[in-house]
């Protein structure tokens, strides 16, 4: 208002009469005064506006808040998470939902020996506490110019009671998560282990480390613990029963390829795997892998089969031994005369397979045994897979040996997988340790025809029926299979005195629900099966009673026995103890 | 006027006041409660965890079937001891209707027997 260019005009105005209002006393403004107040006016007027607004929307939020809305506690609170436990490494549950592997807190005990007032004393109780405890180590522990030392990891609940009781000032517990494998040595091979830090190291364990960590929604399995107890315990029966140093089974979805047990024997507790050997370690039924002798010739009979290099009604003559090179091959036992297919099959003549296999080729073979996935290494989740020892080159005469199960070495889970490709239709489904859904069915490749399937099922329940795997019979279960005695290689020759004895089976044969192996190593014959230890002696009847336990337990329903004379059947001579019979 | 008008509002303020912190000791009660209740539920948690494991233990197939040796003397089931509905025979003949006897006549015939 001081600026020089202002101009007040102001009117003069008598100061004894109230004049009201006068026209004239107005402060005339012109010029750059009036232009300032003017847009001062409308800057407080714009910022009036907005002010006014702002408060409206606050004071609306507010009746809105305060009246209108429902005056409850919000209906999303953010709670804690409690309702999962937290784990530092989620379960494993087998396919109905039995624990196998979990984590538990465990508490650890460590000193701080600077607080410890007596080490002489408190080494003594506290060995008489522990026993495992050397008193001389522990009280030089104690004595320690320290401020932590462990003194034990990973106490049982009962251990940590006891030592709470002493009393001990400087004592304490730092508690650690612990795997625990509720049924130890039982799923030991497929479960694997976990080592001191919880990382694991072997099995599924291993396999599924990321899947595992920090989860903890359980990881079910394909296993039944059931069948796995009794394919172990019937396992373990026959190891002890024949004096052999090991045992393998698998039983195996035909379906789906579900793995419902796999066994190994020896096993070990994997709580403890460091105390026990390699070879109780060693996974016999994946990792392994061995020349599986006769069971063998399901695939050279369902290769010439469905080929069709031989008929169901062909036979070769099997009286001359055959000589290659420097090597003959007879059968175990001569029948010296001419025999059918089905014969050659049931009687497991040697000479009969190689001549199928002759007639169906080397290229043939090698391509059917491929598919069939017995030449390159199983796809399984756990870590120990073993390498087949495949021949190279595969010459003729490696021909020969494969068609009865020598010169070509596979797992037992390839030689499950296999089969059950060839009797449930020819789909070859890949083995999986993990549940699968209802109905759900991975196919690989289709390896044979339908029809030969439906022969090899029957040729197998043959041989059950009539041939050398007759201990495998399970009445009611429809069991068919193939036996197989191999002997082991000792460095570059087959040793006679030690030899692989399995069975390879699968039922109800009129529609395959499980393949089941058993295979025992290095088995000794006894008085009650005349010295023999072959695979129709020591696992055929491992076999049958693996089945008639697991048959009922998974509700597989046992035919009548007369109606097993409705199983489909084809006209075929069967030459059965002398009386030919048209099988029909 | 103007004094009453003060009066009602200090009044006021004075009971949102007491309010609010009524309000607020309870909102901190309730959360030390529910804190404690999550704990609880994570102890108990972690109790059933042990305790499945445990059962798991318990429930070894070996150790059952050991025990079903010993107590119960039973063997396993084999295939032959399955039956189906079907096989079973039939009734041979239904027998005329029988009419239910009375109270009266059920405590008469014991009667007589003894």
């Amino acid at each position: 208002m001081n600026r020089p260019d202002a101009t007040f005009v102001q009117t003069r105005r008598p100061l004894d009469l109230d004049p009201g209002p006068d026209p004239t006393s107005m402060v005339l403004l012109d010029g750059t005064i009036k232009q300032c107040l003017e847009i001062g006016r409308t800057r407080l007027l714009a910022a009036g506006l907005i002010f006014a607004m702002a408060f409206l929307v606050v004071g609306l939020r507010l009746v809105d808040v305060s009246l209108l809305t429902d005056g409850n506690e919000p209906r999303l609170a953010a709670t804690p998470r409690s309702n999962a436990l937290e784990t530092i490494r989620a379960d494993i549950v087998d396919r109905n939902g039995v624990v196998l592997a979990t984590t538990l807190p465990t508490a650890s005990l460590y000193a701080n020996p600077r607080q410890v007032l007596d080490p002489e004393a408190v080494a003594a109780r506290l060995s008489a506490a522990l026993p495992e405890l050397p008193e001389p180590e522990l009280a030089a522990k104690l004595a320690a110019d320290r401020s932590f030392v462990w003194l034990k990891r990973k106490l049982s609940p009962r251990q940590q009671h006891e030592v709470n009781r002493l009393g001990i000032p400087g004592l304490y517990f730092q508690h650690e998560p612990d795997r625990v494998y509720p049924h130890g040595a039982l799923t030991a091979h497929v479960i694997g282990f976990a080592g001191m830090d919880n990382r694991g190291l072997s099995g599924i364990e291993q396999a599924f480390e990321e899947r595992l960590r920090g989860a903890t929604r359980p990881l079910a399995l394909s296993l039944d613990l059931r069948v796995q107890h009794v394919l172990t315990e019937e396992l373990a029966t026959a190891m002890a029963t024949f004096r052999a140093i090991g045992a393998a089974g698998l039983v195996l979805d035909a379906e789906n390829g579900e793995v419902v047990a796999m066994a190994s024997l020896p096993s070990f507790d994997p709580a403890r795997p460091g105390e026990s050997d390699g070879d109780a370690r060693f996974n016999r039924a994946s990792l392994g892998v061995y020349e599986m002798g006769s069971v063998f010739k399901i695939f050279t009979t369902a290769m010439a089969l469905d080929q069709g290099a031989v008929g169901l009604q062909d036979g070769y003559d099997v009286s001359q031994p055959i000589r290659v090179a420097s090597y003959t091959i007879r059968d175990f036992k001569p029948k010296n005369r001419w025999l059918s297919v089905p014969e050659i099959f049931i009687y497991s003549s040697n000479i009969g397979s190689v001549h199928m296999a002759m007639d169906s080729g080397t290229p043939a073979q090698k391509a059917f045994l491929g598919n069939l996935g017995l030449t390159r290494a199983a796809q399984i989740e756990v870590p120990e897979v073993g390498q087949p020892m495949v021949p190279s080159p595969w010459r003729e005469i490696n021909t020969m040996t494969i068609s009865y199960g020598h010169g070509l070495a596979v797992s037992p889970l390839q030689m499950v997988g296999a089969v059950a490709a060839v009797v449930n239709g020819g789909d070859l489904v890949p083995a999986t340790l993990l549940k699968r859904g209802d109905g759900e069915r991975v196919v690989v490749r289709r390896v044979l025809s339908a029809r030969t399937s439906r022969d090899m099922r029957w040729l197998m329940r043959l041989a059950v029926q009539n041939g050398t795997g007759r201990l495998a019979d399970a009445p009611g279960y429809l069991v068919g299979g193939k036996t197989g005695t191999a002997d082991k290689l000792r460095g570059r020759r087959y040793a006679r005195s030690a030899r692989i004895a399995s069975f390879i089976g699968a039922f109800p044969m009129d529609r395959p629900r499980y393949v089941i192996f058993a295979m025992i190593d290095e088995p000794k014959g006894i008085e009650s099966t005349h010295g023999y230890a072959t695979g129709g002696w020591v696992a055929a009847p491992v076999v049958r009673r693996v089945i008639e336990r697991m048959g009922p337990l998974l509700g597989i329903q046992p035919k009548a026995l007369d109606e097993e004379e409705g199983a489909d059947r084809h006209l075929v001579p069967v030459n059965l103890k002398g009386t030919v019979f048209a099988a029909n | 006027m103007s004094r009453i008008a003060v009066l009602v509002w200090l009044t006021a303020i004075m009971v949102a006041a007491l309010g609010l912190f009524h309000v607020k000791y309870e909102v901190q009660r309730l959360e030390e409660e529910l804190g404690l209740e999550h704990q609880s539920i994570l102890e108990r948690q972690e109790a059933i965890h042990i305790l499945k494991a445990e059962w798991s233990y318990l429930n070894q197939p070996a150790r059952l079937s050991d025990l079903a040796r010993r107590h119960l003397g039973l063997a396993p089931m084999v295939g032959t001891q399955v039956i189906r509905l079907d096989d079973l025979p039939q009734r041979a003949v239904r027998k005329a209707e029988v009419p239910t006897p009375t109270l009266d006549a059920i405590l008469a015939r014991a009667r007589n027997a003894r």
